[in-house]
């Protein structure tokens, strides 16, 4: 069996613009976009892609799939599915996308505990649980695709992604930064009347990230 | 062709990686930081996040833990590191902490009681768990990498270490615009984890686990020792194909009551939960081997008798808390995941459990050269209990991070041989838009194929021998590669480059498996079923002598010997 399947091809080494190419991917029970992915690149089409686990912990293979931003391992494959990069970053080659632009516009602030020698041992505390989600986020970049306002040239400008990692901080029981004025530096406050973004493997990212940074925005 | 220079440069960014660089840094070091993929991926970021402690519990303590290491080893750890690990083991999840990782606490914000855990193999209570699994090592990784003040080369394969006598560098490909750039350095510390790629599909490691790492040490004169002992776990999916290999469990998740029944319908093993993971695994294997499968080709965990009974359930409980169930309610569905129907399980690439051979500061058998992490071998033997992976790479990532500063810091500067360097990266240029009559991934595909049938999980003479020829056939091929052109992203390119070094890899396994006689650990022999101490309580270590692999086997050396 095969499935017809759209995959974005560019290749800026031809001055070449991007376009959707039709192939007929071999079709298998069961099988997830990424095994189509995997099978056109053994075939034939050197189509480029990033991917690592297959099971949704990499985070490597987000893609849009008809417009929307999806894991490709955890994306059934269907007859008719549009695969292009993510719409947020700069598309570099195909389907790869450049990810730098989302980490270097946190670095001015940190969001990481200082690394000191090792604890003696583990210290007694209390993860708040707004952490424990928060730390599940897989660095899939996917969120920024849902996001209407997020400009990645744009160094006053976070997306989801970037108040996810802030939150990771903020939750963090030895951080010591204040984040919330770290998110209003990246323009938070448009989110209030938002909340469209959405995390490609469900954390509650309105209600543990925006939400607690945009009060704690209030706080004096 | 651009060179730069440090103090330090670390080769891959999982766990050990990016502990080393951290701890490099922090001791003064200038240090590059390189991987395949984004920093703070590789195994680490898709484990489960478990690490192995010790002396959680009153009864245990840094000698019990030897002895289940040596016992679950079976005998074939180096004594002097096991002891090292074993001692310091608490300290493991400390460096984890200190950078910015949380394991789980119980009600009073402390890590004991109800949260720690046991995996197969491990006689007391000694797993400390990470709420959001490996996935929130990844992240902190990441962040850490950052914080470090080191130079991140990411998307960058490493595929020559350079220098005579003693590394003074490496040459790297970046996939981002298709360059060699020759790295100088002082010290140099190999943190590229295992080859569990070299059997996909039937792995549960991430796609850049090609096993670089053992073949950069061996092309650069270093020693490697146990690469006959891959570990397979138990337990993986078998169907569909996208998801072939991927984890379900290890022998402490089958519950008290679950057991394994062959395609035939026959019980061929009970109580699994305290056995190790090669135990498991070679059952498993053999049942498959033998032809009496299911359907898709595994044999059946049935994991339902667990529901009849009190601590089953419980087991079930504690299971579903800690996510370990996750895969099979996704892949499997919700009757798998409730333990209301078997599981169809076959055993799967998970660790490599021999390496580059290291000594107690990390040192490789070359001068300047480090190794941490899964690439080393040494700590555990034939087989390794649960967590202690992570504890080892974050215990030993620190250390030779450390150590490789400190050498650093006594050398002048360091500098690659250009000539070398020009030549390597003319055979790298010429690679570009060759139209040769094979595709580097075919061949891959070619050699993951033999390695999983002929090196896998069960092993014969005949079939070692019969991969060996077939690693010459694929070398061949090689010299004859259609590789697309453009510098950008050029996968094809990066792909055979690791093809040489999978192959290399590959050879050393074969070669360190056909010489061991016996069956050990993760090590299966058909021909050789048995254990065989009077012979076999030794050590093989392997090493390249011009164009030769050198095979040679001595025995364990015993602690009083050591010390
Ligand atoms: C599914 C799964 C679950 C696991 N769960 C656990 C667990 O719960 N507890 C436990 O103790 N262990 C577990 N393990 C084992 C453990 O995760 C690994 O042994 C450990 O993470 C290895 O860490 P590392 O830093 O040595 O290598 P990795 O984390 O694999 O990192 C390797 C790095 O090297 C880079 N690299 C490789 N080659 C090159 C090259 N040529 N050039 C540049 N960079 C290169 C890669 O890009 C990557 O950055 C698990 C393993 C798997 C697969």
């Amino acid at each position: 069996m095969k499935a017809s399947i759209k995959v974005w091809r560019f290749d800026p080494d031809n001055g070449d613009k991007g376009n959707l190419i039709q192939y007929q991917a071999p079709y298998q029970e069961g099988d997830t976009v990424l095994q189509a992915l995997l099978d056109l690149y053994e075939q034939e089409y050197p189509v480029c892609f990033r991917f690592g686990c297959r099971f949704k912990k990499c985070g490597l293979c987000a893609v849009e799939i008809n417009g929307r931003p999806r894991l490709a391992c955890r994306t059934p494959l269907k007859d008719g599915l549009t695969i292009r990069p993510l719409r947020a970053l700069p598309n570099i080659r195909d389907l790869v996308v450049d990810r730098d632009p989302a980490f270097s516009v946190l670095l001015p602030y940190q969001p990481w505990p200082a690394i000191g020698e090792p604890p003696e041992r583990l210290p007694r505390l209390t993860e708040p649980v707004e952490h424990q989600r928060l730390m599940a986020c897989n660095e899939c970049l996917g969120c920024l695709s849902t996001c209407p306002t997020y400009r990645h040239d744009d160094p006053s400008c976070g997306g989801p992604f970037q108040f996810v990692k802030l939150a990771q901080a903020h939750f963090h029981p030895l951080d010591r930064m204040d984040r919330p004025a770290q998110a209003r530096a990246l323009s938070i406050e448009r989110c209030g009347s938002c909340l469209k973004c959405r995390c490609l493997i469900g954390i509650p990212i309105v209600k543990m990230a925006i939400q607690p940074l945009l009060e704690g925005a209030h706080q004096p | 062709m651009e060179t730069r220079s440090y103090d330090v440069i670390v080769v891959g960014a999982g766990g050990a990686g990016v502990t080393a660089a951290a701890s490099a840094a922090r001791a003064g070091a200038r240090v590059a930081i390189l991987s395949k993929e984004p920093v703070g991926c590789g195994n680490t970021r898709i484990a489960y996040g478990g690490f192995a402690g010790v002396g959680m519990v009153p009864e245990d303590n840094p000698e019990e833990f030897f002895r289940d290491i040596v016992a679950g080893g079976e005998g074939l750890g180096n004594p002097q590191l096991t002891r090292d690990f074993t001692k310091d083991a608490r300290k493991g999840p400390c460096v984890a902490e200190g950078m910015g990782h949380i394991f789980r606490r119980d009600q009073e914000g402390d890590v004991k009681g109800p949260v720690i855990g046991r995996a197969g193999g491990h006689r007391f209570h000694r797993g400390l768990s990470s709420p959001a699994q490996g996935v929130s090592l990844g992240g902190m990784l990441h962040n850490a990498a950052f914080g470090a003040g080191v130079e991140i080369l990411e998307e960058v394969v490493a595929f020559r270490l350079m220098g005579q006598d003693r590394v003074n560098g490496l040459l790297a490909y970046t996939l981002r615009d298709g360059r060699v750039l020759a790295l100088n350095a002082g010290t140099v510390v190999l943190a590229c984890g295992g080859a569990g790629w070299l059997f996909y599909p039937h792995t549960d490691c991430v796609r850049s686990s090609t096993g670089d790492g053992f073949a950069l040490a061996l092309e650069a004169g270093a020693e490697l020792m146990g690469m006959e002992f891959l570990q397979f776990l138990p337990f993986s999916v078998t169907h569909p194909p996208s998801y072939t290999g991927i984890f379900l469990g290890e022998p402490s998740s089958t519950g008290p009551n679950g057991r394994l029944v062959n395609g035939k319908g026959e019980t061929v093993m009970t109580n699994m939960m305290p056995k190790t993971r090669s135990q498991v695994a070679r059952v498993v294997a053999l049942e498959i081997n033998a032809g009496n499968t299911t359907p898709h080709g595994g044999i059946s965990l049935d994991v339902t008798p667990n529901l009849e009974t009190p601590q089953g359930r419980k087991a079930w409980e504690s299971m579903n808390a800690t996510g370990l169930l996750d895969q099979a309610r996704l892949i499997y569905g919700e009757r798998a995941y409730r333990w209301e129907e078997p599981w169809d399980v076959a055993p799967t690439a998970h660790f490599s459990a021999g390496g580059v051979r290291i000594d107690r500061d990390c040192r490789s058998t070359i001068p300047g050269l480090y190794a941490a992490g899964e690439v080393s071998g040494g700590v555990h033997g034939a087989d390794r209990l649960g967590g202690t992976a992570l504890t080892e790479v974050f215990l030993f990532g620190w250390k030779s991070g450390k150590r490789a500063a400190a050498e650093a810091a006594s050398l002048g500067s360091s500098q690659v041989d250009s000539r070398e360097a020009e030549e390597q990266a003319s055979r790298v240029e010429a690679l570009f838009g060759r139209k040769g009559g094979n595709r580097p991934i075919a061949l891959i595909r070619r050699l993951q194929k033999v390695m999983w049938d002929k090196v896998g999980v069960v092993r014969t003479d005949e079939g070692l021998r019969q991969a060996l020829q077939e690693f010459d056939r694929i070398r061949d091929g090689a010299q004859d590669l259609q590789v697309r052109s453009g510098r950008t992203f050029n996968t094809e390119v990066a792909e055979a480059l690791e093809l040489e070094m999978m192959l290399a890899t590959g050879r050393a396994m074969a070669k360190s498996a056909l010489e061991r006689q016996e069956s050990r650990g993760g090590h299966v022999r058909l021909d050789f079923p048995d254990r065989d101490d009077a012979r076999w309580l030794k050590n093989i270590f392997v090493r390249k002598e011009g164009d030769k692999l050198r095979i040679r086997a001595e025995a364990v050396p015993s602690l009083e010997a050591l010390s």
